[in-house]
Protein backbone atom coordinates (compact mmCIF):
# COMPACT_ATOMS: atom_id res chain seq x y z
CA UNK A 1 0.00 0.00 0.00
CA UNK A 2 2.89 2.57 0.49
CA UNK A 3 3.04 4.72 -2.83
CA UNK A 4 2.34 8.46 -3.39
CA UNK A 5 -0.64 9.92 -1.95
CA UNK A 6 -2.64 11.59 -4.40
CA UNK A 7 -3.07 15.31 -3.81
CA UNK A 8 -6.51 17.14 -4.79
CA UNK A 9 -5.76 20.42 -3.60
CA UNK A 10 -5.03 22.80 -6.52
CA UNK A 11 -6.15 20.05 -9.20
CA UNK A 12 -7.82 23.27 -10.57
CA UNK A 13 -6.85 26.79 -11.30
CA UNK A 14 -9.60 29.51 -11.29
CA UNK A 15 -8.02 32.50 -14.16
CA UNK A 16 -10.66 34.67 -13.69
CA UNK A 17 -8.78 37.43 -15.70
CA UNK A 18 -8.88 35.02 -18.77
CA UNK A 19 -11.99 33.28 -18.10
CA UNK A 20 -10.53 29.90 -17.90
CA UNK A 21 -10.41 26.56 -15.85
CA UNK A 22 -6.88 24.70 -16.04
CA UNK A 23 -6.54 21.01 -14.69
CA UNK A 24 -3.61 19.97 -13.16
CA UNK A 25 -1.10 19.73 -16.47
CA UNK A 26 -2.28 22.48 -17.77
CA UNK A 27 -5.38 21.59 -20.19
CA UNK A 28 -8.08 23.74 -20.45
CA UNK A 29 -11.31 22.34 -19.08
CA UNK A 30 -15.02 23.67 -19.35
CA UNK A 31 -17.32 23.33 -16.13
CA UNK A 32 -20.76 22.22 -17.71
CA UNK A 33 -23.79 21.09 -16.40
CA UNK A 34 -24.78 17.32 -16.98
CA UNK A 35 -27.95 18.08 -18.25
CA UNK A 36 -26.30 19.84 -21.15
CA UNK A 37 -23.66 17.12 -21.63
CA UNK A 38 -26.29 14.33 -21.27
CA UNK A 39 -27.94 14.89 -24.84
CA UNK A 40 -25.09 15.57 -26.63
CA UNK A 41 -23.47 12.51 -25.43
CA UNK A 42 -26.28 10.86 -26.24
CA UNK A 43 -26.69 11.75 -29.76
CA UNK A 44 -22.75 10.49 -29.95
CA UNK A 45 -23.72 7.64 -28.78
CA UNK A 46 -26.56 7.14 -30.98
CA UNK A 47 -24.40 7.98 -33.92
CA UNK A 48 -21.43 5.33 -32.94
CA UNK A 49 -19.33 7.71 -32.70
CA UNK A 50 -18.00 7.89 -28.64
CA UNK A 51 -14.17 8.75 -29.47
CA UNK A 52 -13.86 12.13 -27.70
CA UNK A 53 -15.24 10.60 -24.71
CA UNK A 54 -13.08 7.44 -24.94
CA UNK A 55 -10.49 10.73 -25.57
CA UNK A 56 -10.98 11.96 -22.67
CA UNK A 57 -10.74 9.04 -20.46
CA UNK A 58 -7.44 8.45 -22.02
CA UNK A 59 -6.47 12.12 -20.61
CA UNK A 60 -8.00 11.36 -17.19
CA UNK A 61 -6.08 7.91 -17.35
CA UNK A 62 -2.49 10.16 -18.24
CA UNK A 63 -3.36 12.70 -15.36
CA UNK A 64 -3.81 9.85 -12.66
CA UNK A 65 -0.47 8.33 -13.51
CA UNK A 66 1.45 11.84 -13.57
CA UNK A 67 -0.02 11.92 -10.29
CA UNK A 68 1.48 8.65 -9.48
CA UNK A 69 4.89 8.75 -10.18
CA UNK A 70 5.45 5.26 -11.71
CA UNK A 71 4.08 3.27 -14.33
CA UNK A 72 0.88 2.14 -13.14
CA UNK A 73 1.37 -1.88 -14.40
CA UNK A 74 4.46 -2.39 -12.14
CA UNK A 75 2.71 -0.82 -8.92
CA UNK A 76 -0.49 -2.25 -6.95
CA UNK A 77 -4.14 -2.31 -8.15
CA UNK A 78 -4.46 -0.39 -4.65
CA UNK A 79 -2.46 2.20 -5.45
CA UNK A 80 -3.85 2.39 -9.30
CA UNK A 81 -7.72 2.63 -8.22
CA UNK A 82 -6.52 5.30 -5.32
CA UNK A 83 -5.26 7.49 -8.18
CA UNK A 84 -7.66 6.87 -11.01
CA UNK A 85 -10.64 7.15 -8.81
CA UNK A 86 -9.94 10.52 -6.69
CA UNK A 87 -9.43 12.08 -10.67
CA UNK A 88 -12.74 10.67 -11.97
CA UNK A 89 -13.91 12.02 -8.88
CA UNK A 90 -12.47 15.46 -9.49
CA UNK A 91 -14.27 15.17 -13.15
CA UNK A 92 -17.18 14.09 -11.58
CA UNK A 93 -17.64 11.36 -12.85
CA UNK A 94 -18.62 9.22 -9.99
CA UNK A 95 -16.77 7.07 -7.17
CA UNK A 96 -14.35 4.16 -9.29
CA UNK A 97 -13.98 0.81 -7.57
CA UNK A 98 -12.14 -2.23 -8.82
CA UNK A 99 -13.30 -5.89 -8.23
CA UNK A 100 -11.57 -8.88 -8.60
CA UNK A 101 -13.35 -11.86 -9.96
CA UNK A 102 -11.52 -14.52 -10.63
CA UNK A 103 -9.28 -13.00 -13.48
CA UNK A 104 -11.47 -10.77 -14.66
CA UNK A 105 -11.54 -7.28 -13.32
CA UNK A 106 -15.11 -5.60 -12.88
CA UNK A 107 -14.73 -1.78 -12.48
CA UNK A 108 -17.49 -0.22 -10.70
CA UNK A 109 -18.95 3.32 -10.92
CA UNK A 110 -20.79 4.62 -8.29
CA UNK A 111 -22.95 7.53 -8.91
CA UNK A 112 -22.18 7.88 -12.34
CA UNK A 113 -23.95 10.36 -14.10
CA UNK A 114 -26.73 9.41 -16.51
CA UNK A 115 -26.32 9.99 -20.07
CA UNK A 116 -26.96 7.53 -22.11
CA UNK A 117 -29.30 4.21 -20.83
CA UNK A 118 -26.60 1.73 -21.98
CA UNK A 119 -24.08 3.64 -20.34
CA UNK A 120 -22.02 3.33 -23.32
CA UNK A 121 -20.59 6.88 -22.84
CA UNK A 122 -18.97 5.60 -19.16
CA UNK A 123 -17.75 2.55 -20.80
CA UNK A 124 -15.76 4.76 -23.34
CA UNK A 125 -14.73 6.82 -20.95
CA UNK A 126 -13.27 4.15 -18.51
CA UNK A 127 -11.88 1.94 -21.65
CA UNK A 128 -9.78 5.18 -21.84
CA UNK A 129 -8.80 5.62 -18.39
CA UNK A 130 -7.29 2.10 -18.10
CA UNK A 131 -5.88 2.05 -21.46
CA UNK A 132 -3.75 5.26 -20.61
CA UNK A 133 -2.58 3.26 -17.54
CA UNK A 134 -2.32 -0.32 -18.36
CA UNK A 135 -0.24 0.71 -21.48
CA UNK A 136 -2.57 -1.24 -23.90
CA UNK A 137 -6.29 -0.98 -25.37
CA UNK A 138 -8.58 -2.21 -23.30
CA UNK A 139 -12.78 -2.49 -23.52
CA UNK A 140 -15.03 -2.04 -20.52
CA UNK A 141 -18.21 -3.89 -21.23
CA UNK A 142 -21.21 -2.53 -19.33
CA UNK A 143 -23.31 -5.40 -17.69
CA UNK A 144 -26.71 -3.87 -18.42
CA UNK A 145 -28.15 -1.04 -16.33
CA UNK A 146 -25.50 -1.61 -13.24
CA UNK A 147 -23.12 0.49 -12.76
CA UNK A 148 -20.62 -2.43 -13.32
CA UNK A 149 -18.30 -3.01 -16.52
CA UNK A 150 -16.36 -5.77 -17.18
CA UNK A 151 -12.71 -4.78 -18.42
CA UNK A 152 -11.70 -7.44 -21.36
CA UNK A 153 -9.78 -7.79 -24.70
CA UNK A 154 -11.59 -5.61 -27.34
CA UNK A 155 -11.41 -8.66 -29.69
CA UNK A 156 -14.19 -10.44 -27.55
CA UNK A 157 -16.02 -7.14 -25.84
CA UNK A 158 -18.57 -7.35 -28.62
CA UNK A 159 -19.97 -11.14 -27.63
CA UNK A 160 -19.42 -10.14 -24.05
CA UNK A 161 -21.77 -7.13 -24.57
CA UNK A 162 -24.77 -9.39 -26.36
CA UNK A 163 -24.36 -11.55 -23.01
CA UNK A 164 -25.07 -8.61 -21.06
CA UNK A 165 -27.97 -6.74 -23.32
CA UNK A 166 -29.74 -10.26 -22.75
CA UNK A 167 -29.87 -9.89 -18.83
CA UNK A 168 -26.85 -11.72 -18.34
CA UNK A 169 -25.15 -10.93 -14.23
CA UNK A 170 -21.86 -10.31 -13.65
CA UNK A 171 -21.30 -14.03 -12.19
CA UNK A 172 -22.22 -15.37 -15.02
CA UNK A 173 -20.33 -13.77 -17.66
CA UNK A 174 -17.49 -14.28 -15.14
CA UNK A 175 -18.09 -17.55 -15.32
CA UNK A 176 -18.42 -17.82 -19.28
CA UNK A 177 -15.32 -16.62 -19.59
CA UNK A 178 -12.10 -18.84 -19.44
CA UNK A 179 -8.02 -17.90 -19.48
CA UNK A 180 -6.62 -18.15 -23.08
CA UNK A 181 -5.04 -21.36 -23.65
CA UNK A 182 -1.50 -20.77 -24.77
CA UNK A 183 -0.60 -22.26 -28.15
CA UNK B 1 -84.12 70.50 -71.81
CA UNK B 2 -81.62 67.97 -71.71
CA UNK B 3 -81.88 64.03 -72.98
CA UNK B 4 -81.73 63.48 -69.86
CA UNK B 5 -84.83 65.46 -67.93
CA UNK B 6 -86.35 64.00 -71.58
CA UNK B 7 -85.98 60.56 -70.52
CA UNK B 8 -86.93 61.26 -66.77
CA UNK B 9 -90.14 62.60 -67.99
CA UNK B 10 -90.78 59.60 -70.46
CA UNK B 11 -90.06 57.36 -67.52
CA UNK B 12 -92.54 59.80 -64.85
CA UNK B 13 -95.45 59.30 -67.84
CA UNK B 14 -94.94 55.51 -68.24
CA UNK B 15 -94.98 54.90 -64.62
CA UNK B 16 -98.59 57.23 -64.48
CA UNK B 17 -99.78 55.52 -67.28
CA UNK B 18 -99.01 52.18 -65.79
CA UNK B 19 -100.68 53.24 -62.63
CA UNK B 20 -103.76 54.14 -64.35
CA UNK B 21 -103.77 51.12 -66.45
CA UNK B 22 -103.54 48.87 -63.63
CA UNK B 23 -101.65 46.30 -65.94
CA UNK B 24 -97.83 46.18 -66.75
CA UNK B 25 -96.38 47.73 -70.04
CA UNK B 26 -95.45 46.32 -72.52
CA UNK B 27 -91.98 46.41 -71.72
CA UNK B 28 -91.70 44.75 -68.67
CA UNK B 29 -89.91 41.86 -70.51
CA UNK B 30 -88.26 39.74 -67.19
CA UNK B 31 -84.74 41.16 -67.94
CA UNK B 32 -86.12 44.91 -68.20
CA UNK B 33 -88.18 44.90 -65.07
CA UNK B 34 -85.28 43.16 -63.42
CA UNK B 35 -83.23 45.27 -64.57
CA UNK B 36 -85.71 48.83 -63.70
CA UNK B 37 -86.29 47.39 -60.20
CA UNK B 38 -82.69 48.84 -58.75
CA UNK B 39 -83.25 52.38 -60.84
CA UNK B 40 -85.01 54.30 -58.18
CA UNK B 41 -82.95 52.52 -55.54
CA UNK B 42 -79.08 52.50 -55.07
CA UNK B 43 -76.88 52.64 -57.76
CA UNK B 44 -76.15 48.58 -59.76
CA UNK B 45 -72.97 47.31 -58.05
CA UNK B 46 -72.58 45.70 -61.76
CA UNK B 47 -71.72 49.83 -62.67
CA UNK B 48 -67.94 49.94 -63.51
CA UNK B 49 -65.16 51.42 -62.11
CA UNK B 50 -64.87 55.49 -62.85
CA UNK B 51 -61.98 54.89 -64.98
CA UNK B 52 -63.95 51.82 -67.29
CA UNK B 53 -66.81 54.03 -67.29
CA UNK B 54 -65.09 56.62 -68.49
CA UNK B 55 -62.82 55.09 -71.16
CA UNK B 56 -66.19 53.30 -72.51
CA UNK B 57 -68.74 55.74 -72.49
CA UNK B 58 -69.96 56.84 -76.01
CA UNK B 59 -70.28 60.34 -76.85
CA UNK B 60 -73.67 60.52 -74.83
CA UNK B 61 -72.41 59.49 -71.47
CA UNK B 62 -71.42 62.63 -69.81
CA UNK B 63 -69.88 62.42 -66.46
CA UNK B 64 -73.47 62.97 -64.48
CA UNK B 65 -74.41 59.45 -66.10
CA UNK B 66 -72.63 57.30 -62.97
CA UNK B 67 -74.34 58.83 -60.66
CA UNK B 68 -77.63 58.62 -62.20
CA UNK B 69 -79.12 55.12 -61.42
CA UNK B 70 -80.51 53.24 -63.33
CA UNK B 71 -79.18 55.34 -66.21
CA UNK B 72 -78.37 51.70 -68.39
CA UNK B 73 -81.95 50.53 -67.81
CA UNK B 74 -83.19 53.17 -70.08
CA UNK B 75 -82.34 51.41 -73.08
CA UNK B 76 -83.40 47.98 -72.98
CA UNK B 77 -80.46 47.10 -75.61
CA UNK B 78 -77.66 48.15 -73.20
CA UNK B 79 -77.03 45.46 -70.53
CA UNK B 80 -74.29 46.43 -67.86
CA UNK B 81 -71.88 44.14 -69.62
CA UNK B 82 -72.60 45.70 -72.84
CA UNK B 83 -72.71 49.05 -72.09
CA UNK B 84 -69.74 49.23 -70.27
CA UNK B 85 -67.07 46.95 -71.81
CA UNK B 86 -64.04 47.02 -70.07
CA UNK B 87 -60.99 46.88 -72.45
CA UNK B 88 -58.40 46.65 -69.86
CA UNK B 89 -60.94 42.86 -68.78
CA UNK B 90 -60.63 41.77 -72.64
CA UNK B 91 -57.25 40.94 -72.79
CA UNK B 92 -57.05 39.32 -69.43
CA UNK B 93 -58.12 35.76 -70.52
CA UNK B 94 -55.27 35.26 -72.87
CA UNK B 95 -52.58 36.68 -70.93
CA UNK B 96 -51.51 33.49 -69.09
CA UNK B 97 -50.81 31.82 -72.31
CA UNK B 98 -48.19 34.49 -73.40
CA UNK B 99 -46.66 34.10 -69.79
CA UNK B 100 -43.31 33.03 -69.76
CA UNK B 101 -42.78 30.34 -66.88
CA UNK B 102 -40.09 31.65 -64.49
CA UNK B 103 -36.39 29.36 -64.62
CA UNK B 104 -37.33 27.61 -61.36
CA UNK B 105 -40.40 26.27 -62.27
CA UNK B 106 -39.24 24.96 -65.83
CA UNK B 107 -37.04 22.01 -64.71
CA UNK B 108 -39.24 21.12 -61.84
CA UNK B 109 -41.58 19.68 -64.24
CA UNK B 110 -39.84 16.84 -66.67
CA UNK B 111 -38.43 14.25 -64.97
CA UNK B 112 -34.71 13.82 -64.85
CA UNK B 113 -32.75 12.07 -67.95
CA UNK B 114 -32.09 8.33 -67.77
CA UNK B 115 -28.22 8.94 -68.49
CA UNK B 116 -27.93 12.11 -65.69
CA UNK B 117 -25.56 11.16 -63.32
CA UNK B 118 -26.76 12.51 -59.63
CA UNK B 119 -24.51 14.27 -57.99
CA UNK B 120 -22.29 12.81 -55.09
CA UNK B 121 -24.31 14.82 -52.40
CA UNK B 122 -27.18 13.29 -53.86
CA UNK B 123 -25.89 10.23 -53.77
CA UNK B 124 -25.14 9.70 -50.96
CA UNK B 125 -28.71 10.82 -49.42
CA UNK B 126 -30.16 8.27 -51.53
CA UNK B 127 -30.60 5.69 -48.57
CA UNK B 128 -32.30 8.26 -46.08
CA UNK B 129 -34.70 9.83 -49.42
CA UNK B 130 -37.67 8.51 -50.69
CA UNK B 131 -37.69 6.53 -54.30
CA UNK B 132 -36.60 8.36 -57.21
CA UNK B 133 -38.05 8.01 -60.58
CA UNK B 134 -38.14 4.89 -62.38
CA UNK B 135 -35.57 5.91 -65.14
CA UNK B 136 -33.01 7.17 -62.99
CA UNK B 137 -29.91 5.23 -62.56
CA UNK B 138 -29.42 3.26 -59.68
CA UNK B 139 -26.18 4.12 -58.39
CA UNK B 140 -25.71 2.44 -54.91
CA UNK B 141 -22.75 4.54 -52.91
CA UNK B 142 -22.48 3.89 -49.38
CA UNK B 143 -22.38 7.08 -47.15
CA UNK B 144 -19.32 6.52 -45.35
CA UNK B 145 -17.72 6.52 -48.83
CA UNK B 146 -18.28 9.83 -49.17
CA UNK B 147 -17.90 11.24 -46.27
CA UNK B 148 -14.67 9.88 -44.67
CA UNK B 149 -11.90 10.88 -46.16
CA UNK B 150 -10.36 6.96 -45.56
CA UNK B 151 -13.04 4.88 -44.91
CA UNK B 152 -12.65 0.80 -43.70
CA UNK B 153 -13.51 -0.99 -46.40
CA UNK B 154 -13.20 -4.07 -44.77
CA UNK B 155 -15.42 -3.90 -41.96
CA UNK B 156 -17.33 -0.82 -40.96
CA UNK B 157 -18.20 -0.26 -36.93
CA UNK B 158 -21.14 -1.68 -36.99
CA UNK B 159 -22.21 -1.03 -33.26
CA UNK B 160 -22.11 2.22 -30.88
CA UNK B 161 -19.51 -0.30 -28.57
CA UNK B 162 -17.23 -0.85 -31.18
CA UNK B 163 -17.05 2.68 -32.43
CA UNK B 164 -16.42 3.61 -28.79
CA UNK B 165 -13.58 1.42 -28.45
CA UNK B 166 -11.68 1.96 -31.50
CA UNK B 167 -11.62 -1.90 -31.61
CA UNK B 168 -9.69 -3.21 -35.48
CA UNK B 169 -12.34 -5.28 -35.42
CA UNK B 170 -11.31 -7.19 -38.82
CA UNK B 171 -7.82 -8.23 -36.80
CA UNK B 172 -8.36 -12.09 -35.55
CA UNK B 173 -8.39 -12.47 -32.29
CA UNK B 174 -4.58 -13.25 -31.27
CA UNK B 175 -3.24 -14.32 -28.67
CA UNK B 176 -1.48 -11.71 -26.87
CA UNK B 177 1.64 -11.86 -25.76
CA UNK B 178 1.45 -10.59 -22.68
CA UNK B 179 -1.02 -13.16 -20.99
CA UNK B 180 1.50 -15.60 -21.53
CA UNK B 181 3.62 -14.81 -18.42
CA UNK B 182 0.49 -15.59 -15.73
CA UNK B 183 -0.82 -18.79 -17.90
CA UNK B 184 0.18 -21.18 -14.40
CA UNK B 185 -0.91 -18.71 -11.97
CA UNK B 186 -4.34 -18.09 -13.99
CA UNK B 187 -4.92 -21.63 -14.46
CA UNK B 188 -4.21 -21.93 -10.59
CA UNK B 189 -6.63 -19.06 -9.74
CA UNK B 190 -9.22 -20.49 -11.75
CA UNK B 191 -9.34 -23.60 -10.47
CA UNK B 192 -9.75 -22.07 -6.89
CA UNK B 193 -12.83 -19.89 -8.05
CA UNK B 194 -14.35 -22.35 -10.11
CA UNK B 195 -13.33 -25.66 -8.58
CA UNK B 196 -13.14 -27.47 -12.33
CA UNK B 197 -9.69 -27.02 -12.87
CA UNK B 198 -6.53 -28.15 -11.79
CA UNK B 199 -3.57 -26.37 -12.33
CA UNK B 200 -1.00 -26.93 -15.51
CA UNK B 201 -4.43 -29.46 -16.74
CA UNK B 202 -4.07 -29.57 -20.18
CA UNK B 203 -7.64 -30.42 -21.09
CA UNK B 204 -9.56 -28.17 -18.90
CA UNK B 205 -11.20 -26.12 -21.66
CA UNK B 206 -13.28 -29.31 -22.54
CA UNK B 207 -14.83 -29.75 -19.59
CA UNK B 208 -18.78 -30.30 -20.11
CA UNK B 209 -19.41 -29.33 -16.53
CA UNK B 210 -20.85 -25.84 -16.15
CA UNK B 211 -18.64 -23.66 -14.21
CA UNK B 212 -19.51 -22.27 -11.03
CA UNK B 213 -20.55 -18.55 -10.34
CA UNK B 214 -17.67 -16.86 -8.98
CA UNK B 215 -17.29 -14.54 -6.60
CA UNK B 216 -16.00 -11.43 -6.12
CA UNK B 217 -13.26 -9.15 -4.02
CA UNK B 218 -13.25 -5.69 -3.67
CA UNK B 219 -10.24 -3.92 -4.01
CA UNK B 220 -9.28 -1.28 -1.78
CA UNK B 221 -7.70 1.88 -2.94
CA UNK B 222 -4.71 3.37 -1.66
CA UNK B 223 -2.80 6.07 -1.56
CA UNK B 224 -5.75 8.48 -1.17
CA UNK B 225 -5.77 10.54 1.81
CA UNK B 226 -9.09 9.74 3.30
CA UNK B 227 -9.45 6.01 1.78
CA UNK B 228 -13.22 4.95 1.98
CA UNK B 229 -14.17 2.56 3.89
CA UNK B 230 -17.57 1.31 2.10
CA UNK B 231 -15.00 0.85 -0.94
CA UNK B 232 -13.33 -2.07 0.88
CA UNK B 233 -16.86 -3.84 1.60
CA UNK B 234 -16.27 -7.33 1.40
CA UNK B 235 -19.17 -9.06 -1.55
CA UNK B 236 -17.94 -12.19 -0.90
CA UNK B 237 -14.79 -13.75 0.58
CA UNK B 238 -11.69 -13.72 -1.42
CA UNK B 239 -11.25 -16.73 -3.12
CA UNK B 240 -8.60 -15.98 -5.26
CA UNK B 241 -5.36 -14.10 -3.90
CA UNK B 242 -5.21 -10.70 -4.99
CA UNK B 243 -2.94 -9.86 -8.23
CA UNK B 244 0.36 -8.32 -6.70
CA UNK B 245 0.33 -5.79 -9.88
CA UNK B 246 -1.93 -3.80 -11.59
CA UNK B 247 -0.46 -5.14 -14.87
CA UNK B 248 -1.20 -8.48 -13.46
CA UNK B 249 -4.33 -8.25 -12.78
CA UNK B 250 -4.76 -6.14 -15.94
CA UNK B 251 -3.41 -9.11 -18.06
CA UNK B 252 -5.48 -11.85 -16.35
CA UNK B 253 -8.84 -10.08 -16.73
CA UNK B 254 -7.44 -10.00 -20.93
CA UNK B 255 -6.89 -12.93 -21.31
CA UNK B 256 -9.52 -14.46 -20.51
CA UNK B 257 -12.15 -15.66 -23.31
CA UNK B 258 -15.46 -17.26 -23.99
CA UNK B 259 -15.67 -20.71 -22.92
Amino acid sequence: MDGPSFDPGGFYEFDLARGAVFARGGARVLVLSNDVVAPLIAVAAQNGDLTAVRRLGKQLGEQATASLGARPPEVTPELVLGHAAAVLGLFGWGKLGFEQWGSALVVSLDGLPELDDAHLAVSALLGGVLSAMGGREVACVPIGTTERFVVVDPSVAEEVWSWAKSGTEVSEIVARLAPESGP
Amino acid sequence: MSALDRIRKLEQLLAKVQRNKGAKPAVSSASSSAAAAPSREQPRPVVPSPSAAAASAPSTATPTSRTTPGMPVSSPSRSPAQVVPSPVREPAPQRPAAVIPSPSREPAAPPAPAHVVPSPAAVGMRRSSPPMMKDEPKVIVDMAALTEPAPDTKKPKATPLEMALEVELDKPATPTPAVAAPRAEDAELDHRVTGRMAPHEPSRAREPSPPATPRARTIEPAGVGQPSRDVARVIAPAETPPARTFGQLLAGTLSLRPR
